[in-house]
């Protein structure tokens, strides 16, 4: 590039980041169909496979299902295979990430986290990962380009060893990440290639000399094993990406675990929340800081596996919590409210827990609306003032 | 068979082992057997290939016995041996197929 | 976040918009700064307004909010004034960037600013036609905003706009780009 350059910061926005991280990893299949807003992906990485950039076999799937059709083939018969979706085509490929997981293939799946139909939306929330949260995918969720980039090489590594072998989704938000351009930091082809390694599929169907079969009817009489055996993977993903996190930060001097714990050390107040938003929340947390108000933030960047002790260490000091869900269970308790109120079921000292639905839709959240999820915190005196759950920005009149 | 527990099978229901459907009995199933005639049959394989669960060998002539030899004239180097009764359901495609009527589905 | 600077562009689909904010971000990021710069799609399409916002900073930008106190606002299309709220939120030391072909002094008239709220004004579209010949004003505007604000430099802007044209548009439509972004510079009287 320019001589002028005062750093190694690359414009990139989420989507160009995912496929820029799809170009070093360079899969022998990509199957995808297009839809908002993850299409900017595809669009980047097709680029990279006209310009002779990648050697990919790039698949136009007639629909979202035979995408993820195409991509299990592709990973049974014992190569690389990659997509990427959002919303509509995550629910469309809903079956087949069942037999994904199911078969024990590593795809990594870039997701773009937006709103499900109807009404329809185009932008981000995280309905449509939340609807696949117990598919036997793991999740990864992303706060900026940055991490989109970096997830995604790091769940390919996670993905594929021997003891997960677990597809994995890497998360993004619709519009707020995956359409904003960042600044981000990317490794060389060669230290990426060398990160990632060489594929070597467990059991390849093409290997003519090792027949087997993939998809056999599996009755009471083993099903139940091999579901025991993805419990068993996902538990084994929780050591294994601690060590995958460790080689990464030797790699790129980037620094991940689990949940990021963002001034929660001594914390009172703390909400606890996943995907772009963390970024604004830091900013308030510095805030309040500032004016010596002891509030803190949990992160959560691994969903599934759900890193319960972590988590329960990283909030057991904290009074009082809002967990923040950037997706609706009518007639339920939101996913993370769920798991993590779980972790403290029966727990003498845990912390009272404020449940609150934001951003649905895409709906804007800024500083100031988070400001007054800590200042509710903060003001709260009583158990009971904490119990029902909370929208953030919704209206409740009309406004005139 | 035996079962195994969840740590001792491949994962993701993968069948690693090639050619297992031996060890898998539908005999069972049976209700009724297919009998040959082999005075009447005339090897035309018709009932080896409409058998959908290729549950009828066949012999090369080298492999034939005298005996086998003595009842089957025919010029073909291959016969009908016998049904394998581990596999034959006894759907009696084989007995409906068959031009001569040399098969005869008899209960068992 | 004291200093980090934000922009909000009001602009309609099709005017390129989204591209004068991934130049802005780009020549930041060459500037050795943080930046971010998105856009507030509702369904796409061509002519509808729409915003994009672009932040700078010394230090990596952590809120991906969308922007509701801007420093500066830039007016792409005054068909939209009216129409959206374009002094909504702007800091009240803050600035507009307005592309028209009308007086300073009517201007003024038209937009109810703040007292210690700049108004500034250029023919950015008149600029577009005369040395790209086409309507795409987005770049003399750049020009007025590096003018009024510098926060990101002249030459790495400069130096965006070359590459970016040059790759895709060839050498000749580069230079016509950057001699937009001069004119539109070089309007604007501090």
């Amino acid at each position: 590039m320019s001589s002028t350059k005062k750093t190694s910061y690359r414009a990139l926005s989420g989507a160009e980041a995912a496929a820029e991280a799809m170009r070093q990893i360079n899969p022998e299949v990509v199957a995808v169909y297009p839809i908002t807003p993850q299409t900017p992906i595809i669009e980047t990485f097709a680029r990279f496979v006209a310009n002779g950039k990648v050697d990919t076999s790039l698949i136009n799937a007639e629909s979202e299902h035979s995408a993820m059709s195409a991509v299990v083939g592709a990973s049974a018969a014992g190569v690389r295979a990659m997509t990427a979706t959002s919303s509509q085509g995550l629910a469309y490929m809903a079956e087949v990430c069942y037999i994904a997981s199911g078969l024990r293939l590593p795809i990594v799946m870039a997701v773009v986290n937006r709103a499900l139909s109807a009404p329809l939306n185009i932008h981000g929330d995280q309905s449509d990962a939340m609807m696949l949260r117990d598919s036997g995918w793991i999740q990864l969720f992303s706060e900026n380009a940055q991490e989109v980039y970096d997830n995604t090489l790091i769940a390919l590594r996670l993905a594929e060893n021997k003891k997960v072998l677990a597809p994995a989704m890497v998360m993004q938000d619709g519009f707020t990440t995956s359409h904003a351009v960042q600044n981000v930091l990317t490794l060389s082809d060669e230290k990426v290639k060398k990160f990632i390694g060489e594929y070597k599929p467990l059991y390849p169907l093409l290997d003519i000399r090792h027949p087997v079969t993939y998809g056999a009817l599996d009755l009471f009489d083993y099903y139940f094993e091999h579901k025991r055996q993805q419990v068993e993977a996902m538990e084994n993903a929780l050591k294994v990406l601690k060590l995958i996190d460790r080689e990464f930060f030797s790699v790129s001097g980037r620094e991940y675990s689990f949940v990021e714990e963002y001034r929660l050390k001594d914390a009172d107040i703390a909400i606890a929340l996943m995907g772009a938003t963390a970024g604004t929340a830091k900013t308030v947390v510095d805030k309040l800081r500032n004016k010596r108000i002891k509030a803190g933030l949990l992160k959560i960047r691994l969903f599934r596996p759900f890193p319960a002790e972590i988590i329960k260490r990283a909030l057991s000091r904290v009074k009082k919590l809002a967990i923040l869900d950037k997706a609706i269970a009518p007639g339920a308790r939101a996913a993370i409210a769920n798991e993590i109120r779980a972790i403290f079921a029966g727990e003498k000292n845990a912390p009272k827990i404020q449940d609150y639905i934001y951003g649905l839709g895409g709906r804007d959240i800024g500083p100031d609306d988070i400001g007054k999820v800590y200042k509710d915190l903060a003001k709260a005196k009583r158990i009971g003032e904490l119990k029902k759950v909370r929208y953030i920005g919704l209206r409740a009149r009309s406004s005139h | 068979m035996k079962l195994k527990s969840w740590r001792d099978i491949p994962i993701g229901g993968v069948i690693i082992a090639a050619g297992n459907a031996k060890q898998f009995k539908t005999g069972a199933w049976r209700t009724k057997k297919p009998i040959t005639d082999k005075s009447k049959c005339t090897n035309c394989m018709r009932c080896v290939i409409f058998c959908p669960d290729a549950a009828i060998t066949v012999k090369s002539e080298s492999d034939l016995t005298d005996k086998e030899k003595a009842v089957f004239k025919a010029k073909t180097p291959v016969m009908l041996d016998r049904a394998d009764y581990d596999i034959c359901k006894g759907c009696g495609i084989c007995a409906e197929e068959c031009p001569v009527k040399a098969i005869e589905m008899v209960k068992e | 976040m004291n200093n980090m600077f934000e922009i909000r562009i009001h602009s309609r689909g099709g005017q390129g918009a989204k591209t004068i904010g991934q130049i802005l971000a780009e020549a930041a990021i060459e500037d050795g700064k943080f930046t971010e710069a998105f856009a507030e799609y509702g369904p796409e399409r061509s002519g509808a307004p729409m915003q994009v916002f672009v932040r700078v900073s010394d230090k990596p930008i952590l809120v991906h909010s969308n922007v509701k106190n801007p420093d500066i606002v830039i007016l792409a299309d005054s068909s939209l004034l009216g129409l959206v709220d374009v002094l909504g939120g702007l800091k009240s030391n803050g600035a507009i960037i307005i592309n028209t072909a009308k007086n300073p002094d009517e201007i003024k008239s038209l937009i109810k600013a703040k007292k210690a709220q700049k108004i500034y004004s250029l023919d950015a579209t008149k600029i577009a036609v005369e040395t790209l010949g086409k309507d795409f004003s987005g770049i003399a505007l750049m020009g007025a905003l590096n003018k009024i604000t510098g926060i990101v430099s002249k030459a790495a802007l400069e130096e965006e706009l070359e590459e970016i044209f040059s790759r895709k548009k060839g050498k000749e439509v580069a230079e016509r780009n950057i001699l937009a972004f001069r004119k539109g510079y070089e309007s604007i009287v501090l």
